[in-house]
């Protein structure tokens, strides 16, 4: 593992491996996630992490405030990529992280982690930037294919990025599903990843057009057949960092601080102990001077629509 | 979903119980600025507007999305070069090639239709069909707009009692009530300009096109009103010379918190009442019908007011 240590190094400089060298840890880490569940049994303490979105320096940021990995355990629940200007340096860097420690840090499977979302929402334009090809793209867009779907945290905290479906009640319902591939556009696969908590009871459709959205009644009923407490995602933007939704049942982490450089929200990370007390850590974007502006790389959103 | 209501019941409601904007209407004076008729447009979020004859007090007509895309195409068909916006050129007056295009030109191309304040979902739907307009106001004994029910409004109440029509209807496929229309669905290529899609649309007076991948014929995205909504806040000439996909990507990138997915569609085996809730939940105009997940390329497309003119076909014997 010294090769995967000298490119942890060198990508926590925000440095980019070579084409040859992404390959193979790409190829690696599928390996390893081969033998993970759809449904990832994780320990506690571990801290879960929502949405980073290529936000690279935010997520050193996110190291420095719940510690390194493999010190601290880490669930990621997705959306590792687009809209962010280092979305490359980012998941490359969770990658070899994750070939490093595989036991200590579990990356999830978000809705961007897809061929058709990520060649309009950033990340494919970046790779073909940087690399002037999008093989990199093709590379990762592999490795998402294996990403697990869930986790539940110490037999009681079901996590999953967005959250649930009609067609699911039990737990062991999802491990039957094949994930090996592009998520669909229908289905508890893209429910799973789409799916937001709604006011309204039962399940509706979403205006997402994929996913659903999903009560507090079907909340309350899912935790009581799988034997669980509570439900922790991702998906959406929270502008306080996270946000408790149906009397604590539900929570939703968000951890790209001003996302998009422009939102103007805070971010957080949800740490959960032993006992699995729960605790957001609230935290703003990297300081000016602890992040660089990408050099020649040009803007993925023209001023004139913002 | 609400208890199944009667149709006759169902049509009989009340058009003005439809309205859920409370808002009052936004008018526009046929004496205004181009670019203040488009900026209205934007800035308020609609497709559309009725505009008022300054010396009358008249309704003149409507102005829509689907006027910039007219001026736009024309615009950029005089224009060879240079870095104007087309605001500019709207302002330039006297000597300019688009002189004669006023807002009530425009307007009179989208007729005023208006039903009194008594009327019902029935009348509209008539209306709808009958003059083939996209929007129906309410107006009240002075002739003045009070509610303006569009497509939308409509679509989300029928959704919402879906069940109130037969079976038949509702669990009828994509294919079996919409067909295979191939021909008929309007696509522009993803590396064509934003120019040339503006063109097609105007050419077919549509506000919605879907757009394809040159190899594949899949679809990639389309451009809606809410599109055209966005792009005409602050359009350029070069805007209007780049790849209509990357347009596209750069306004949702720029437009979208929370992501909806880049292309709506449907399946041949789609049932008509998921349908109509899909374009209730997703408030979008049109659904494409695809071949399957591995074949996206578009074979049919679905409208707003292909669902109107379905849902008219039910209408009960004297109305319709």
């Amino acid at each position: 593992m010294d090769d995967v240590d000298k490119c942890l190094e060198k990508l926590k400089r925000c440095e980019l491996l070579s084409q040859a060298t992404i390959k193979d840890i790409c190829t690696r880490v599928i390996d390893v996630l081969l033998d993970e569940s759809n449904v990832c049994e994780v320990d506690a303490p571990v801290t879960v992490v929502g949405d980073v979105h290529g936000q690279f320096y935010d997520l050193l940021e996110i190291f420095q405030i719940g510690g390194e990995c493999p010190d601290t355990r880490y669930l990621f629940l997705g959306d590792y990529v687009d809209r962010g200007h280092f979305n490359l340096e980012t998941i490359t860097l969770l990658t070899c992280l994750k070939l490093r420690w595989p036991d200590r840090i579990t990356l999830l499977r978000g809705n961007h982690e897809s061929r058709q979302i990520t060649q309009v929402y950033g990340f494919y334009k970046e790779v073909v930037q940087k690399y002037g090809s999008a093989d990199v793209w093709s590379y990762f867009c592999e490795v998402f294919d294996y990403l697990p779907l869930s986790a539940i945290i110490a037999g009681k905290i079901f996590c999953v990025h967005g959250g649930l479906s009609p067609a699911v009640l039990s737990v062991d319902q999802i491990k039957l599903i094949d994930r090996f591939r592009e998520p669909p556009s229908e289905g508890v696969f893209a429910d799973l990843l789409w799916s937001d908590p709604s006011d309204r009871d039962g399940f509706n459709l979403s205006q997402r057009n994929a996913g659903h959205l999903f009560g507090k009644d079907t909340v309350e009923r899912f935790l009581h057949v799988n034997g669980l407490s509570t439900v922790l995602r991702a998906h959406q933007l929270c502008m306080e960092g996270y946000q408790i939704h149906f009397d604590g049942l539900l929570a939703t982490v968000w951890s790209a601080p001003n996302y998009c450089y422009r939102c103007g929200n805070v971010a957080s990370i949800c740490e959960i102990d032993a006992s699995l007390n729960r605790e957001f850590n609230v935290f703003s974007a990297a300081p000016e001077d602890r992040r660089e502006v990408p050099s020649g790389q040009a803007k993925q959103v023209p001023d004139y629509f913002l | 979903m609400a208890a199944a209501v009667p149709l006759a019941e169902l049509f009989a409601t009340p058009l003005v119980s439809l309205n859920r904007s409370r808002r009052d209407v936004i008018e526009i004076s046929s004496t205004a600025e181009l670019s203040d008729a488009f900026s209205t447009l934007a800035e308020n979020s609609i497709t559309s507007a009725p505009v008022k004859d300054a010396e009358t007090g008249k309704y003149v007509g409507f102005i829509d999305v689907r006027d910039l895309t007219s001026f736009l195409v024309h615009f950029g068909a005089h224009i060879d070069e240079g870095n104007f916006m087309v605001a500019d050129v709207c302002a330039a007056g006297a000597g300019s090639v688009l002189d004669n295009v006023t807002v009530s030109y425009l307007a009179r191309r989208n007729p005023f239709k208006g039903v009194k304040a008594d009327a019902t979902i029935g009348d509209a739907v008539k209306l709808i069909t009958t003059a083939k307009v996209k929007r129906v106001a309410v107006v009240n004994d002075d002739g003045q707009a009070e509610h303006i029910i569009s497509l939308s409004d409509m679509i989300l109440f029928f959704a919402t009692h879906i069940t109130a029509f037969p079976e038949s209807f509702i669990n009828a496929t994509a294919n079996a009530m919409f067909g295979k229309d191939v021909e008929n669905v309007l696509c522009v290529k993803a590396t064509q300009t934003v120019l040339e899609a503006l063109t097609i649309m105007d050419d077919h007076k549509i506000t919605g096109i879907a757009i394809i991948d040159d190899d594949s014929g899949a679809i990639v995205s389309n451009i809606s009103g809410k599109d055209l909504r966005k792009f005409i806040k602050n359009p350029t000439y070069q805007q209007l010379h780049m790849p209509v996909v990357e347009m596209i990507k750069a306004l949702r990138q720029a437009s979208q918190v929370d992501i909806a997915t880049p292309a709506i569609v449907v399946y041949p085996t789609t049932l008509v009442h998921m349908i109509v809730k899909k374009l209730a939940a997703t408030k979008v105009h049109r659904v494409y019908i695809v071949e399957s997940e591995s074949h996206f390329a578009p074979i049919g497309v679905v409208t707003q007011t292909s669902i109107i003119k379905k849902v008219a076909t039910f209408l009960p014997a004297d109305d319709a």
